[in-house]
């Protein structure tokens, strides 16, 4: 069994890591609501940001506050023109095919990333704040970590707050509830599927430099090891749950993290510590099963 | 509400942005390369009679540079331990500047390049002085045309390739390749069809047959140079090997094992994912099992040694244990994306001497790969295929007679004693049942944006059968 100081260490980077998945199931189900859509995309707009940001913090001449505004912008271009150029096409079609169709928009983005960078160069993302650190005992915390979870927390509150609280956020309910009923009451349907495809990029580019800063700036990594954790946060928060897909992501994160620290007769936990997400998905589908819920109707709102 | 022309020029003047930025970065870090290989080239120049200056791509005095060499190997802390000839002249081939034409002889090679796993440098160190040969005169007037096949680290695609090089591509060699699967999948198919083949060594099948010789030692054998070294400076109790889920990594690991075990150490080796994904994680895990004091060995990628020393370094684990990392990580760029916290903290094991040495075949390989080696980083990986592509083209300019499959391979097998300012010891092919020529190597550490020596060349401690059988094989042949 691990120590209490071994625990607590491998507890918090859990909930660094967690924050991201947090984050990226966020931006799943904001667009998932709103478009029916689930972007395996999210990823790698993300990792493009990244590239991009990483680029221009290299020059002389950008400022970094701009290198970062940067990689907002190119991830909500690239989102947008999925969203204004690919997604339409698609709109009428059911979610698992709208879906598919992120997925080869990834592997387009990994394609560009490839040719664009030398993707075999090692990279650091350097945010400026993990220099912060703040030791309790043998259990460090960073500024990265303490960033990260504060992030999740607030743009979880702050998409919450749009969606509950104001006309825009009505609207996109109204869209997720029934596209056509929402056209014929007068709501701007394509105008507020790409307010949610912007959102969703600005989502991806604070995930894609946040991750490639706390986890690995790698194509593989950002693009499709993101996915599957993400996705069972989003799972967990049955693609309409804020908090809940929230509470997933840290969940996942501390599991698998603290799954880790298990040696000698318990080695078996930490060799099966990559599971966390595929078995507190799992879980949830399970239940939910039992409660003859639709998960993936995209009509259900919390 | 947000509207469409709004969106249009927020598009617009993002992927404008995006486009400068990536281009400006590609330009200038091949400027900062080309820059930074000519300034060493010209310290060089300074300190050693101008002998490095007189390093050029195309034909140069031989003789003067030949005893350039011999001045400047003197001068070096990593002189090579033995007393075997100069190596061949610093010129590319003949030397001729003169291109090469008529019928081209073909060279093949398999490499793995797939996202994580890439180590396509290899190939393009060999095609890069391959290049320079065909400017030279060739292989006495014939170009050479180097075909490289990628394995994708896919079983399958890696017998294609094999058999693709030997079959449809009728190549005459095989030099030049760095793949994880080839030799275990084509070793013996390459036997059977009556090939030498001269690799960069990465699982056990390239270290165990008579027909292929590795130019490198391999994460196993770099693995135990690193174990060697943190034992060396104070290391105790347990030592801990990390190594990134490829296909073979508990043979990377092997070699490490055996030594430390041999020693009187604990031993573990974890396995993450890779790519890594969270380094701080693996670095926490692998420190916790080794305990204060212990030793951890970081083996993988570039990109997923720099992830979990870059993890450990945000954990404040560097003084926790004896870092060490595998051949792998001799890769300048890992320098820059450590930082200064990890100088003099990690050794590095290094199969080659350092890219930015002032011996001549070193300055030669910088120039080369400046004027022929398009954006392949500078490294250890690029080493290695230009060492390969070097060796390989001195035997076949050896050969009396035409260039043929037959006699290309025979002179291969018949390379002896073949120094070059990259290796500790020379190289050699010749009849042994098993190869590892390489088994002698330096440590590296960070300093600044360049890597410092920490130690001169290191032989491998007789543990391991195949070090064992070597070693035997080199005593009764007075190598």
């Amino acid at each position: 069994m691990p120590t209490l100081t071994e625990f607590s260490s491998f507890f918090v980077l859990g909930l660094a890591a967690g924050a991201v998945y947090a984050l990226s199931g966020t931006g799943l189900v904001v667009l998932y609501r709103t478009t029916g859509v689930v972007n395996f995309a999210f990823g790698a707009i993300g990792m493009v940001s990244a590239f991009v940001t990483w680029s221009l913090l290299q020059t002389s001449w950008c400022p970094n506050a701009l290198a970062y505004l940067g990689a907002f912008g190119v991830a909500i271009a690239i989102s947008l023109i999925y969203g204004m150029v690919v997604a339409p096409p698609f709109a009428q079609r059911d979610s698992v095919t709208k879906s598919v169709g992120t997925l080869g928009f990834a592997l387009l983005l990994v394609g560009i990333v490839f040719v664009t960078w030398d993707t075999a160069k090692v990279r650091k993302l350097d945010l400026g704040v993990e220099d912060w650190k703040l030791d309790i005992g043998k259990i460090r915390l960073n500024g990265l970590n303490v960033i990260s979870i504060v992030l999740a927390a607030i743009v979880v509150a702050s998409v919450t707050v749009l969606l509950n609280r104001t006309r825009l956020g009505t609207a996109m309910r109204a869209v997720a509830n029934d596209r056509e009923v929402a056209a014929l009451a007068g709501i701007p349907v394509r105008r507020i599927d790409l307010v949610a495809w912007l959102g969703a990029g600005a989502i991806c580019g604070l995930v894609g430099i946040i991750n490639a800063a706390l986890v690995n700036f790698d194509v593989n990594t950002l693009t499709f090891a993101l996915l599957v954790p993400s996705l069972a946060a989003a799972t967990i928060g049955r693609l309409s749950s804020l908090w809940i897909t929230m509470l997933g992501g840290f969940l996942i994160g501390v599991m698998s993290r603290v799954a880790k620290s298990f040696s000698g007769d318990l080695q078996f936990v930490s060799d099966y510590s990559e599971i966390a997400p595929f078995a507190l998905a799992g879980a949830v589908i399970l239940w939910l099963g039992r409660h003859r819920t639709v998960v993936l109707s995209g009509r259900a709102m919390r | 509400m947000i509207y469409p022309r709004t969106i249009a020029a927020l598009v617009v003047a993002s992927l404008a942005m995006a486009a400068c930025s990536s281009d400006s970065e590609t330009s200038e870090t091949a400027e900062t390369t080309r820059s930074s290989a000519a300034a060493e080239t010209s310290a060089a120049a300074t300190t050693t009679e101008a002998a490095a200056a007189e390093t050029t791509v195309a034909g140069t005095d031989a003789t003067a540079d030949t005893e350039a060499a011999s001045a400047t190997s003197a001068a070096e802390a990593t002189a090579p331990e033995t007393d075997a000839t100069p190596a061949a002249a610093e010129v590319c081939g003949l030397g001729t500047g003169e291109p090469a034409s008529g019928d081209p002889i073909k060279i093949g090679a398999v490499t793995t390049q797939i996202p994580g796993v890439d180590l396509s440098a290899g190939p393009a160190g060999a095609k890069a002085y391959f290049d320079c040969v065909n400017d030279n005169g060739g292989i006495n007037g014939r170009p050479i045309e180097f075909i490289v096949e990628n394995d994708q680290l896919d079983p399958g695609a890696a017998a294609a390739a094999g058999k693709k090089l030997v079959e449809s591509d009728n190549v005459v060699l095989l030099a030049g390749g760095i793949s994880i699967l080839d030799c275990a999948l084509n070793g013996a198919y390459y036997g059977e069809q009556g090939f030498n083949m001269i690799t960069g060594g990465v699982g056990a099948a390239c270290f165990g047959l008579p027909h292929i010789a590795p130019v490198n030692a391999g994460p196993a054998y770099s693995g135990q140079i690193s174990a060697q070294y943190v034992a060396s400076q104070g290391a105790t109790g347990k030592i801990v090997f990390v190594a990134p889920k490829v296909p073979g990594a508990e043979y990377f690991s092997s070699a490490a094992e055996a030594w430390a075990l041999a020693n009187g150490f604990e031993y573990e080796a974890i396995y993450p994912d890779t790519p890594v994904q969270d380094g701080a994680a693996v670095a926490l895990d692998a420190v916790t099992r080794a305990g204060e004091g212990g030793g951890v060995i970081v083996s993988g990628s570039p990109q997923d040694t720099a992830t979990m020393l870059q993890g450990a370094a945000e954990q404040g684990l560097i003084d926790d244990v004896y870092w060490a990392a595998g051949a792998s990580a001799d890769d300048i760029s890992l320098v820059e994306a450590l930082g200064p916290e990890w100088d003099g903290k990690v050794a590095v094991a290094a199969e080659v001497a350092d890219v930015n040495g002032d011996a001549p075949d070193i300055a030669l390989y910088r120039e080369v790969m400046g004027e022929y080696g398009g954006d392949a980083a500078l490294g250890a990986f690029s080493v290695f295929g230009f060492l390969m592509a070097e060796i390989a083209v001195d035997a076949m300019l050896g050969i009396d007679g035409d260039v043929t499959k037959e006699s290309a391979n025979a002179a291969l097998n018949e390379v002896v004693d073949y120094e070059s300012d990259f290796l500790c010891k020379p190289f050699y092919f010749g009849d042994s049942d098993l190869h590892l020529a390489n088994n002698s190597q330096r440590n590296r550490t960070p300093d600044g944006d360049v890597f410092a020596e920490l130690t001169g060349c290191t032989p491998l401690d007789p543990v391991d059968d195949v070090v064992k059988a070597v070693y035997a094989y080199e005593k009764a042949n007075g190598i």
